[in-house]
């Protein structure tokens, strides 16, 4: 409310959340990208060997990185990963099609992860499933906000500055490399859920089901990774 | 001299509401919190910043996907394991 | 088998819902616009089509404001209606950039009032906030953009109430919406 910044933006529509007119009931049809799987799962079943080459270059750089976001050293999640491949490569008789490729192999890559703990006798379970949350208390700095003795108790003090061109400015090489490292830098557990959910795409229930947490739980996660994300490139926007 | 009445009226502030934020976008408030939420949004500039800005960085963040392909050494690992899994081994 | 119920509803220019960005069918050569039936439950758009009775109107300011109609069992929320389907019935044409600034102004000026009768310990606050209300509701009426008039005529609504709470507490307060829905009954001509 302060004098701050009196004219602000119009606020852009929201993306679409649309009240459709009849319930959408036939399956959705296939994107490019799950035909493209369907049709290299359908070759490589077939013993296609550059079948096998394309699957393993659409998804070794998401398996290492999960594997990574589980905790794993380099070495370490490239052995994981090479496990993983040949894993699904022994169940790929077993595999109906009901997720997506990609999840199925996030699953592969799961279990070969608890596998290789319990084989190397850790006490302490591979930390995106213990610990590594991170600081509880507010997402935003509390002297971001008004106190008690100001005209505008818990409304902002110093507001958000609007971003200009988002899109354009955070598609650059610069800002992906930037959102790499705080991706790194976020504690275990939230990497792992903005990973999974942001980065990879997986939807809420995937997710809960490969880290093994509750909605809520998973939600919480979600959100302090993705507000330490936003403070980060505020930092670096408005830098 | 702390304020005695501004928590009579039922409102969502702008410290509540950055904690709301994802729990909004999934759709996972309450009613009445949605409800408390989208007044707020009406009046709140900054608020609407702040969700543009969250929204913003979420539609980035598949621009931080690893693309790396295996090294040659681990390439011809795989490549050996999978003509062992094809000729049935 | 419910009434169908006229209420109202703010939303962006071109009929397009503020949180949902769904674009409503509009009205055509006299007709109302088509029934929208709201989706199934989950995503900021949940469980059906919003609309605000008169008393709630300075709650959901935007820039156009239309006379809705609601079709089913009506579910109350805290300041709003919410039905399973509904229709655009007409635009409220006096709903203006220029209403906006004027209700901006109005306000504004309740703010003040609210804050001059503050007690001594708490007049330098009712004024602060009494100031930010006149601050917003002039720069609304220095700008040619609805959406800052719009805005503005919202926040300062906002100030006037939070300042009449400040002041002297809950009925106050309650009073100042009702004096600011009953300004915009009588402005907008769309009395009972």
């Amino acid at each position: 409310m302060s004098a701050l910044a009196a004219e602000a933006p119009a606020w852009r529509y929201r993306a679409a959340c649309l009240e459709s007119p009849q319930p959408v009931e036939e399956k959705e049809p296939l994107t490019t990208h799950e035909r493209e799987d369907a049709e290299l799962l359908s070759a490589l079943r077939g013993g296609d060997e550059s079948a096998f080459t394309e699957l393993v270059r659409r998804y070794h750089g998401p398996l290492v990185h999960l594997a990574r976001s589980f905790g794993a050293g380099e070495a370490v999640a490239e052995e994981i990963v090479q496990e993983t491949w040949l894993g699904a490569l022994r169940g790929l008789d077993r595999f109906e099609q009901r997720s997506s490729l990609k999840t199925w192999l996030f699953g592969i890559l799961k279990n070969q992860a608890r596998a290789r703990a319990r084989r190397e006798r850790r006490t302490v379970p591979f930390s995106a499933f213990a610990g590594g949350e991170g600081s509880d208390g507010p997402t935003v700095a509390a002297e971001r906000f008004q106190g008690d003795g100001d005209n505008w108790p818990d409304h902002w003090a110093t507001p958000p500055r609007p971003w200009e061109d988002p899109h354009r400015r955070l598609a650059s090489l610069e800002a992906r490399e930037q959102l790499r490292s705080a991706i790194a830098a976020l504690p275990e557990r939230q990497r792992a859920v903005v990973t999974l959910r942001d980065v990879e795409g997986l939807d809420a229930a995937e997710v809960c089901e490969l880290l093994e947490l509750s909605e809520g739980n998973q939600r919480v996660l979600l959100h302090r990774g993705r507000a330490a994300m936003r403070s980060t490139l505020e930092g670096l926007i408005d830098a | 001299m702390p304020d005695r009445h501004h928590t009579e009226v039922e409102e969502v502030t702008c410290r509540e509401f950055v904690e709301l934020v994802t729990d909004y976008l999934e759709g996972a408030l309450p009613d009445r919190r949605l409800e408390l939420v989208e007044q707020h949004l009406v009046m709140c500039d900054w608020c609407k910043t702040y969700l543009e800005q969250f929204e913003a960085t979420v539609e980035a963040l598949p621009g931080a996907a690893e693309s790396e392909s295996p090294s040659r050494e681990a390439e011809r690992a795989l490549l050996a394991g999978f003509r062992e899994w094809r000729a049935g081994g | 088998m419910s009434e169908p119920t006229v209420a109202f509803k703010f939303l962006r220019p071109g009929a397009i819902g503020p949180f949902s960005g769904f674009r409503w069918p509009q009205p055509e050569g006299g007709e109302a616009g088509s029934w929208v039936e709201a989706a199934g439950a989950g995503g900021p758009c949940a469980g059906g089509v919003h609309a605000c009775e008169r008393r709630h109107l300075p709650l959901w300011i935007w820039e156009e404001l239309w006379e809705v109609e609601l079709d089913g069992p009506l579910e109350p929320g805290l300041a709003k209606l919410r039905a399973r389907r509904g229709r655009l019935l007409h635009r409220i044409e006096r709903w203006s950039p220029l209403t906006a600034k004027s209700f901006a102004g109005a306000c504004a000026g309740r703010a003040a009032e609210h804050a001059a009768a503050a007690r001594p310990d708490e007049a330098r606050v009712a004024a602060g906030m009494a100031a930010d209300g006149a601050t917003r509701a002039n720069t609304a009426e220095a700008s040619a953009d609805a959406y800052v008039a719009a805005h503005g005529a919202a926040v300062s609504a906002y100030i006037a109430a939070m300042t009449a709470l400040r002041v002297a507490g809950r009925e106050a307060f309650d009073a100042e919406r009702a004096w600011q829905a009953d300004w915009l009954t009588a402005e907008l001509g769309i009395g009972v």
